[in-house]
């Protein structure tokens, strides 16, 4: 009896397929913590909030691009006689990436429109 | 017409073998039945008694406020009502039924012969029966808890509701999402692992999908809330004062842990609900779903998106402008991924060439558009933050909600009544009697619930008991009363419905409605007669000769070779066979297991302390009792399953469903504690000063060390007892020596860390600070004890000649668990003894 066959690569096939939803996570627990942490704290520390944002919105935005550049690689199919699964994965990984993209942006354009700590009246 | 990959005809006697091994138990030994359709029969039957409990609980509602001024029940009386009520339709009912649907129905689509853990999910379902039965009727003992269904303190605290009544909340609540935590990991493995050869993910069921994003977010956002129920419940038994705002705490902490779980909860009753209605369309239009990639898609981001949603739930919290945009951002970016579906559902409909037959579960499909829509609607009305504002606690939220959870949950679970009865049932549900009960329940639903959109944008706040005449909104309620009892209605001819209709057994046409996927392949209780090998996403539409030949035998593993339950284990993204699970059969230790944990928990609730620890040992020796028989070994295979393939019957290591299940139940685990951190480092930000009061509490560096040195050498001391196993069918000394020294180091190593904050004179009941500390030790030291419990079990194996170097899966999970452990314990000791120095905040 041969060795049962292994899932090759679960991990990395999973991490490129979830890669922009879970940039959109990192990107919005940063962000919201920051500011949340900043506001707390107060004078000194609110200045940076808008410009750490906007970074970790062109990284993000960045880490995307990248990830839509590598996606075909890093998904290649195991046997490439069979590509269905390494399609479906590639679709996965691009539309998550769009919505993903989308969220970030929602996220920053907040920072664009509003004062950093102040309360709504 | 393929091959046949097992040879037919098959051997005399072969069915009779597999009816035999599957066999439910009969009389007063249907308790010990563990096949997921007996228990998913259960569950789900379970979870509608509660459904319609907690909806005759509604209608004493409705008819209080069906006019203004009146007294039928008590201002307290109705407080209890709202709160059972909402807590029993959330917990009770909606992510049980959910989750029942899941065990019913996942097997049966994956060909599988069961889930891989069939007394696992026996367990949860006993567990979640007994607690569930409980917590209902301490409505009717005036226990019950009356902080409404999201329980937030100052207003849950000892002080403003003494007695028992919160606590049944806690504990009760607590312990059933403990029961929920243990069925998702269930799903999760079940669907990565048991599908049926060649059915690689982008042809798994909609539904598989659906299910796996349900349990992954149960994953995260339960253990948010079993943290939040554990500060609430300490706080009330013991003062550690973690809302409380004088002493450093904070009430809007619990907010955040709450609707941390609560928003993506409402996500977990409706992504479920949406992938029934994926299964349930094509069908209906005899086309594949028009999108398949792009709902998988809006799955998954609905499930992400979802958790950065919680603090809409708080805009009237006085939260900066900045925040609430960020939450009010995301609530948009989550309408898309809900869109999308919508549209394909749609588009689906709109593909099919023929005229659409609007029988019962179209109907139901149909009408949970149509609701679903307006409530989706009211909903990016209330995510925006001015209107919220004005509508924040006004029957404006109850509507959205109702709309919400009844058309995105209530409707879609009765077109699966409708839809999947005739896999579990002799026959099918009445048309007749289905049409009726439709349109009572939509007309009803509209005439209840579309009026309190008015009342609410009138000023008539929720849960209130009664209202004064002046205000004006007698005529609403009065309309909304009469709609709930049209609802009520609606149910009951579905009930009579079920009465008549609704015989368990085999019988009647196998696929009444076409369907195109696997559940309705021909079944009897060892499911499928022999397991399909699958290459598209709708193989009874692709291949219509495939019933027949799975019925006959042809397919793969048409026996049962290991002589007992099995079935396949294929890899988790392309379906390759990996090897044959054997499976535990029907048993008493788990049903006594549960019974135990219950009652252990419900005696707590009310303090009476010494039985409930009795209770415990009785169920923690259940446990051990169950998982002594589970570990087979490999002296049944190598087997062959057909194709010409030969599998083994006994793996470890990152292959085998074990490990899957342990590598679940760290990411519960790591959620819960990335929870505690959220909430050490909230409370530090609210009240710095107390945590720089509190660095003058901070033990010697020589503590933290030796306890993290303690902890890394159980580690290791764990990963050499790995060596130290005997051959198989031998024993020895060493290896459980080596296990129990292990266990003992990791005893030691908390024992440290929490000896060193009380010798420092450190207090919980002092501070927040003091409180979150010891949190953060009781959080290692209830695995510490799980793994003190697991080493004993595995030293007492090695001794009984039953862990060896091949047979060693109870080992790896001990190990596995205690990897974990270290970590976590590592990480906390840094943040609890680096944090305060570094960010104390300046004097
Ligand atoms: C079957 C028909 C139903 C009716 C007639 C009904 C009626 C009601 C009423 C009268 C209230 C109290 C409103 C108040 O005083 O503020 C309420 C609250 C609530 N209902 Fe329902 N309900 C129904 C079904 C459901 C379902 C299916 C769910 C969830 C899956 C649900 C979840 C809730 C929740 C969470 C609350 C809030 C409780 C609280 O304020 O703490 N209901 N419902
Ligand atoms: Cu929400």
């Amino acid at each position: 009896m041969s060795e049962p066959a292994r899932d090759t690569r679960f991990l990395r096939r999973t991490l490129t397929s979830l890669s922009g939803i879970l940039i959109w996570a990192a990107h919005f627990g940063l962000v919201y913590g920051v500011q949340h942490v900043a506001c707390r704290e107060g004078a000194g520390w609110t200045g940076f909030v808008k410009p750490v944002i906007y970074l970790a919105t062109v990284l993000a935005a960045a880490l995307m691009g990248l990830v839509a550049a590598k996606a075909r690689s890093w998904l290649a199919p195991d046997d490439p006689g069979a590509p269905d699964v390494s399609i479906f994965l590639r679709a996965v990984t691009h539309i998550l990436l769009v919505l993903s993209l989308f969220g970030v942006l929602a996220t920053t354009a907040s920072a664009v429109l509003l004062p950093t700590c102040g309360a709504l009246r | 017409m393929s091959e046949p990959l097992s040879p037919v005809p098959r051997p005399e006697g072969e069915e009779d073998e597999l009816l035999r091994i599957w066999a439910t138990p009969k009389g007063w030994r249907l308790p010990t039945a563990v096949n997921n359709t007996v228990i998913g029969l259960l569950y789900l039957g379970a979870a509608f008694v509660f459904f319609v409990a907690a909806g005759i609980l509604a209608l004493i509602m409705r008819t209080q406020l069906a006019l203004p001024e009146q007294e039928l029940v008590s201002q307290d009386l109705y407080n209890q009502m709202f709160t059972v009520h909402g807590t029993t339709m959330m917990f009770l009912f909606a992510v049980p039924a959910m989750e029942a649907l899941g065990v019913l129905l996942l097997p049966q689509m994956l060909a599988a012969r069961d889930l891989p853990f069939p007394r696992l999910s026996a367990f949860a379902v006993w567990a979640y029966v007994v607690g569930g039965t409980v917590f209902f009727l301490t409505i009717f003992i005036d226990l019950a808890p009356a902080g409404g269904w999201f329980m937030y303190p100052p207003l849950t605290l000892m002080e403003y509701q003494p007695g028992d009544n919160a606590d049944f909340w806690l504990l009760g609540i607590g312990f059933i999402e403990i029961s929920a935590i243990a069925g998702a990991i269930e799903i999760i493995v079940g669907v990565l692992r048991t599908r049926p050869p060649g059915m690689s993910l982008d042809k798994l069921p909609i539904f598989g999908w659906a299910m796996l994003i349900f349990a992954g977010m149960i994953m995260v956002a339960f253990p948010a809330v079993i943290l939040a129920t554990m500060l609430l419940e300490i706080e009330r038994a013991f003062g550690w004062p973690f809302f409380t705002a004088e002493l450093g705490g904070d009430p809007l902490l619990w907010q955040h842990l709450f609707w941390f779980f609560g928003h993506p909860e409402v996500y977990i009753i409706f992504l479920p609900a949406a992938g029934l209605v994926s299964m349930i369309v094509p069908t209906a239009a005899r086309k594949p779903l028009v999108g398949f990639n792009l709902i998988v898609v809006a799955l998954i981001a609905t499930g992400f998106f979802s958790f950065g949603l919680w603090v809409h739930h708080m805009f009237t919290t006085g939260i900066p402008g900045l925040s609430l945009a960020f939450f009010s951002a995301a609530s948009m970016a989550v309408a898309i991924p809900s869109g999308i579906q919508f549209f394909s559902w749609i588009a689906t409909f709109a593909a099919s060439e023929r005229k659409i037959e609007f029988n019962t579960p179209t109907l139901f499909v149909l009408g949970m558009l149509f609701i679903f829509l307006i409530g989706g609607l009211t909903g990016v009305m209330v995510a925006m933050v001015p209107f919220n504002w004005q509508a924040h606690d006004t029957y404006f939220i109850v509507a959205h909600m109702h709309y919400v959870m009844i058309g995105g949950m209530v409707f879609p679970l009765f077109a699966t009544f409708y839809y999947w009865v005739p896999i579990v049932g002799k026959r099918r549900l009445s048309e007749r009697l289905g049409r009726w009960s439709f349109w009572l329940i939509f007309i009803g639903f509209n005439v209840a619930f579309f009026p309190m959109h008015i009342s609410g944008l009138m000023g008539m706040p929720r849960r209130v008991w009664t209202y004064p005449a002046e205000l004006g909104v007698g005529p609403f309620n009065l309309v909304s009363t009469i709609g709930a009892y049209m609802i009520a209605a609606g149910v009951l001819v579905f009930i009579i419905d079920l009465v008549r209709n609704f015989r368990v057994g085999e019988g009647g046409q196998d696929n009444p409605f076409g369907a195109g996927t696997l559940e309705f392949l021909p079944q009897d209780v060892y499911s499928t007669r022999s397991i399909p090998h699958v290459s598209s996403r709708y193989p009874l539409w692709d291949d219509p000769d495939l019933p027949r030949s799975v019925a006959a035998g042809e397919q793969y593993l048409p026996d049962a070779p290991t002589g007992g339950r099995e079935t396949i284990v294929t890899s988790a993204i392309h379906a390759k066979p990996q090897y044959i699970v054997q499976m535990p059969g029907p048993g008493w230790t788990h049903v006594i297991a549960a019974v135990f944990t219950a009652a252990c928990f419900l005696l707590l609730t009310v303090k009476i302390v010494v039985p409930a620890m009795l209770c415990a040992l009785v169920a923690v020796g259940a446990v051990l009792t169950w998982v002594w028989s589970i570990d087979k070994g490999p002296d049944a295979g190598p087997v062959s399953i057909g194709g010409g393939i030969t599998l083994p019957v006994y793996v470890t290591g990152p292959i085998s469903h074990g490990w899957w299940a342990m590598m679940v139940l760290w990411v519960v685990a790591g959620s819960l504690f990335i929870a505690f951190v959220f909430s050490y480092l909230y409370l530090w930000t609210v009240s710095p000063e107390v945590w720089l009061a509190g660095r003058e509490f901070l033990p010697q560096l020589g503590w933290p060390l030796g306890a993290g040195v303690l902890m890394l050498g159980a580690a290791a001391v764990m990963r050499l007892s790995r060596r130290a196993l005997p051959s198989p069918g031998e024993r020895n000394l060493l290896a459980p020596l080596a296990v129990l020294a292990a266990a003992s180091l990791a005893g030691a190593g908390i024992t440290a860390e929490i000896y060193g904050h009380w010798t420092s004179g450190l207090r919980p009941t002092a501070s927040s600070y003091g409180a979150m500390v010891y949190l953060g030790a009781i959080l290692t030291a209830q695995l510490v004890l799980a793994i003190a419990i697991m080493s004993g079990f595995c030293a007492a194996r090695v001794l009984a000649g039953k862990l060896d170097r091949v047979r060693w899966a109870s080992l790896e999970n001990t190990s596995l668990l205690l990897y974990y452990t270290t970590a976590q314990f590592l990480i906390a000791l840094i943040l609890i003894h680096g944090f305060p120095h570094v960010m104390g905040g300046a004097p």
